[in-house]
C-alpha cells in the first residue's frame, strides 16, 4: 500500500506534449480513477506512475519516497492492461507464479516453493478461478483472461495497483459484474488502485475520487458527486454526467445578492441560483449549464419551449431532443411512459437552483450548496 | 455436361498435369541419385529406371575407401554450432533492433542486410587471414565462424521483423513482474517464436550442411573435411575413372537427413501460437 505523490510530472514524445505539470496526491488505499476523452494522456500518465516511461521533467514519490528513477519491479506496482497481455505459452498457474518465481529466483534467501504455491492457490480461490489453473490463455473467455489478469496482479502483492481500461474488451454485462468485483476486491485488499477509463459512468460508480484529464492536464480532481455537481469548468461540467450537460449562451440581465437573471435571446428570462454575485455584472456573457435528468416537461409555462425533434425510450426513461433557438437540441428527461411525441412542442422548467453558470473563460461559478452531497474525505 | 462444367475439368487437368511435370523436374534429380546409387560396376552406364539387381556395395564403399562417417560427423558438429551460434546471437540483435528505440536502427539493419550480398569469393581471402590469424586453420570452429556471415544475416533480419509483430504489452506485462531483457527474450520471447526459430535455424542448418567453398578453403586433412568437400573428393582407382556409384551413394546419406529434419520440424512451421496472447 502506498500513497503516490506527483510534482509538476511533464512528458513529452518529441514534439508533443503528452502530459504536461501534473501534480497530483492519491491517498494510502484509495481507489483514483483517471478519466477523459481519447488521446487525453490517461495511459501516458499511468505508465509514468508504473515507470514504464521515463518522466520528461518532475518526480513521483511512493509513501514520501522519490521513486522517479526506480523500475516498475522496484517500486511495487502491478499493472492490468487493456489486452490483459497474459503469456500464451504458460498455463494459467504459471502466468501467475511467473513474477512469484522471478523475485524468487532474485532473492538469495529463498522463499519455500510451498508459500508460493499456497498465494497462487488463495488468489485463484478469490477470483474463482481455481477450475482454470492448467488451462492455456487461448483457452480462456473474455471474463476469465481478465480474471487471470487480474490474478496475476494480486498475487504479487503490490503497493499498487495499476489497471488500464480493463474492462473495455468485455461485454455490457460481464463489464457491470466485473466492476462490482473490482470494487469488492478494493475493499478486501484495501491497496492503492488506479483506473484508467474513458468511461465516465465506470468511473463515476468505482472511484473514490477521479481525475479528469484533458490534452494532458488535469482539469478536477474530486469525489464523483462533488464533480457532478460543483464541476469546476465547462469540460468537466460537459465530461461527467450521461447524456452530457446542455449548454447555452446567456447574458446577465439582473444581479441579486445569490441568484441573477439570464436572457437566453429565446423563450423567457430564467433565473439562477448562484452562491454570490461578486463576479457577475449586468451585461455579463456566461454560459448556462442545465442536466437534462434536472429538466422536465411541464404543463405549465416553462421558461424555454422547443419542438420535439427525437426520443430516446430507454424503458426505465425518455430523453427528449427539443429544437430550441438554433444551437444544439436540448435534452430533457421524462418518464418512461410520457405521452410526448415527435412534432410536438414541449415547455421546459428550469430550476434555479439546478443552473451551472461558467464565465467567460470557461471556469464554473461557485454554486450554492443546497445539502443535496457530502463531500466524504477518503484517507 | 455444361460448357462451363467442361471448362472447369480442362482447368483443373490441365493443373493438374502442370503439378506433374513440376514435381517431377523437382524430384527427378534426387531419385536418378537414388538409383544411380544402387547399380554398380557397367550398370552404372546404362540407362534403367529401376536397377534390376539393386546392390549396397556403393554404400559399403563409401564408408570404406574414405573416413566418411567422421565427415559426416564434423558436418553435424559444424551445423549444429552453426545454427547455435547464430539463432542465439540473432536472437539478442532482435531484441535490441525489434523492441528498443535507438539512432540508426534502419541503418544498422541494411548494413546486415548488405553483407549477405557479398559473394563467399570476395570474403575468401580476407577470412583466410583471419581464420590463419585466429589459428583456426584446418580446424571446424573455423567452419562455424565463418558460416555465421551468411547465416545471420537472414536470421537476424526474419527474427527482428518476427519480434517487432509481438504485442509491446506482453514485454511491459514482464517488465512489471520483474523480468529482466535477457528474461524477457528466454522466457517470454522465445517460446512464442517458436516456428520462426525453427524456420530459420532449418535453413541456417542447410546452408552450413552443404557449404563448399569455405569448407575446402579452411582445411586440409581427411578428418576435417566436411560433407561436400569429401564427396567432392571421392577418387577413384585410376586418375582416368570417376566413381560415380559411390558419388551418388554418398550424396543420398547426406540428403536424408536434410529431408527428414524438414519432415520433422514440418509441423512446427505454423504460426497462430500468440492466438490467445491478446483479447479475442
Ligand atoms: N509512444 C508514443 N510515441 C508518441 N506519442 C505517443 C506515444 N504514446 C502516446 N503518445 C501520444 O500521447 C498522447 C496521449 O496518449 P495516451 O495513450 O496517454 O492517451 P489515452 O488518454 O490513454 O487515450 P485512449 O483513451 O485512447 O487510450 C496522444 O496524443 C498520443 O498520440
Ligand atoms: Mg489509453
Amino acid at each position: 500500500m502506498a500513497a503516490i505523490s506527483m510534482h509538476a510530472v511533464g512528458k513529452t514524445f518529441g514534439k508533443t506534449a503528452a502530459v504536461s505539470n501534473v501534480a497530483l496526491d492519491i491517498h494510502d488505499g484509495e481507489f483514483a480513477v483517471f478519466v477523459g476523452p481519447s488521446g487525453c494522456g490517461k495511459s501516458t500518465l499511468l505508465r509514468l506512475i508504473a515507470g514504464l516511461e521515463d518522466v520528461s521533467s518532475g518526480s513521483i514519490a511512493f509513501d514520501g519516497q522519490d521513486v522517479t528513477e526506480q523500475a516498475p519491479s522496484e517500486r511495487g506496482v502491478a499493472m492490468v492492461f487493456q489486452s490483459y497481455a497474459l503469456y500464451p505459452h504458460m498455463n494459467v498457474y504459471d502466468n501467475m507464479a511467473f513474477g512469484l518465481k522471478l523475485a524468487q529466483s532474485n532473492n538469495t534467501n529463498k522463499t519455500d516453493r510451498q508459500g508460493m504455491d499456497q498465494r497462487v492457490r488463495e488468489t485463484a480461490r478469490i477470483l474463482q478461478i481455481e477450475h482454470l489453473l492448467a488451462r492455456k490463455p487461448r483457452e480462456l473467455s473474455g471474463g476469465q483472461r481478465q480474471r487471470v489478469a487480474i490474478g496475476r496482479a494480486i498475487v504479487r502483492q503490490p503497493r499498487v495497483f495499476l489497471f488500464d481500461e480493463p474492462l473495455s474488451n468485455l461485454d455490457a454485462a460481464l463489464r457491470v459484474q466485473m466492476r462490482i468485483e473490482l470494487k469488492r476486491l478494493h475493499r478486501e485488499l484495501g491497496t492503492t488502485m488506479i483506473y484508467v477509463t474513458h468511461d465516465q459512468v465506470e468511473a463515476m460508480t468505482l472511484a473514490d475520487r477521479i481525475v479528469v484529464l484533458n490534452e494532458g492536464r488535469v482539469e478536477q480532481i474530486g469525489a464523483p458527486l462533488e464533480l457532478y455537481h460543483h464541476p469546476r469548468n465547462l469540460f468537466v461540467a460537459g465530461f461527467i454526467g450521461s447524456p452530457k450537460m446542455n449548454f447555452m449562451s446567456a447574458i446577465v440581465t439582473a444581479c441579486d445578492a445569490q441568484q441573477v437573471t439570464l436572457d437566453l435571446g429565446i423563450g423567457r428570462p430564467i433565473i439562477a441560483a448562484v452562491a454570490d454575485t461578486a463576479d457577475l455584472k449586468t451585461g455579463a456573457k456566461v454560459t448556462l449549464g442545465l442536466r437534462p435528468e434536472h429538466l422536465t416537461d411541464t404543463s405549465g409555462e416553462g421558461q424555454l419551449e422547443g419542438e420535439v425533434i427525437a426520443l430516446e425510450h430507454l424503458g426505465s426513461e425518455t430523453y427528449a431532443y427539443l429544437a430550441c433557438g438554433n444551437g444544439e437540441p436540448l435534452v430533457i428527461k421524462s418518464a418512461a411512459d410520457t405521452a410526448i411525441k415527435v412534432g410536438q412542442r414541449v415547455s421546459v422548467a428550469v430550476p434555479p437552483q439546478k443552473c451551472y453558470l461558467f464565465d467567460e473563460t470557461g471556469m464554473a461559478l461557485a454554486r450554492r450548496d443546497f445539502g443535496e452531497w457530502n463531500v466524504i474525505e477518503v484517507g | 455436361m455444361t460448357p462451363r462444367r467442361i471448362k472447369r475439368l480442362i482447368g483443373r487437368g490441365a493443373f493438374y498435369l502442370l503439378l506433374l511435370v513440376i514435381g517431377l523436374y523437382t524430384v527427378f534429380p534426387f531419385y536418378w541419385a537414388v538409383v544411380s546409387s544402387l547399380k554398380s560396376g557397367s550398370a552404372l552406364f546404362q540407362v534403367e529406371f529401376w536397377p534390376a539387381h539393386p546392390a549396397w556395395d556403393n554404400y559399403v564403399a563409401v564408408f570404406r575407401e574414405q573416413p566418411f562417417g567422421r565427415n559426416i560427423l564434423n558436418s553435424l558438429f559444424v551445423a549444429v554450432s552453426t545454427v547455435a551460434l547464430s539463432l542465439s546471437l540473432a536472437l539478442a540483435a532482435a531484441y535490441a533492433l525489434g523492441r528498443v528505440r535507438f539512432r540508426g536502427r534502419g541503418l544498422l539493419l541494411a548494413v546486415i542486410l548488405g553483407v549477405s550480398m557479398f559473394p563467399q569469393i570476395a570474403v575468401l581471402s580476407g577470412m583466410f587471414e583471419l581464420i590463419s590469424g585466429l589459428g583456426l586453420y584446418n580446424n571446424l570452429l573455423a567452419l562455424s565462424f565463418s558460416y555465421l556471415i551468411f547465416t545471420l544475416p537472414f536470421t537476424v533480419w526474419v527474427l527482428t521483423t518476427f519480434m517487432r509483430e509481438l504485442p509491446q504489452e506482453l514485454e511491459e506485462a514482464a517488465i512489471v513482474d520483474g523480468a529482466t531483457p535477457f528474461t524477457i527474450v528466454t522466457r517470454v520471447f522465445m517460446p512464442l517464436m517458436g516456428p520462426a526459430l525453427v524456420t530459420t535455424g532449418l535453413l541456417a542448418f542447410i546452408a552450413a550442411w552443404n557449404e563448399f567453398l569455405f569448407a575446402l578453403t579452411f582445411t586440409l586433412t581427411s578428418d576435417m573435411r566436411t560433407v561436400p568437400v569429401a564427396i567432392a573428393l571421392i577418387s577413384g582407382a585410376s586418375a582416368y575413372e570417376l566413381p560415380w556409384g559411390n558419388i551418388m551413394a554418398a550424396s543420398v546419406i547426406v540428403t536424408v537427413p536434410l529431408i527428414a529434419l524438414v519432415l520433422v520440424f514440418q509441423r512446427r512451421i505454423v504460426t497462430g501460437l500468440t492466438a490467445g496472447a491478446i483479447k479475442g
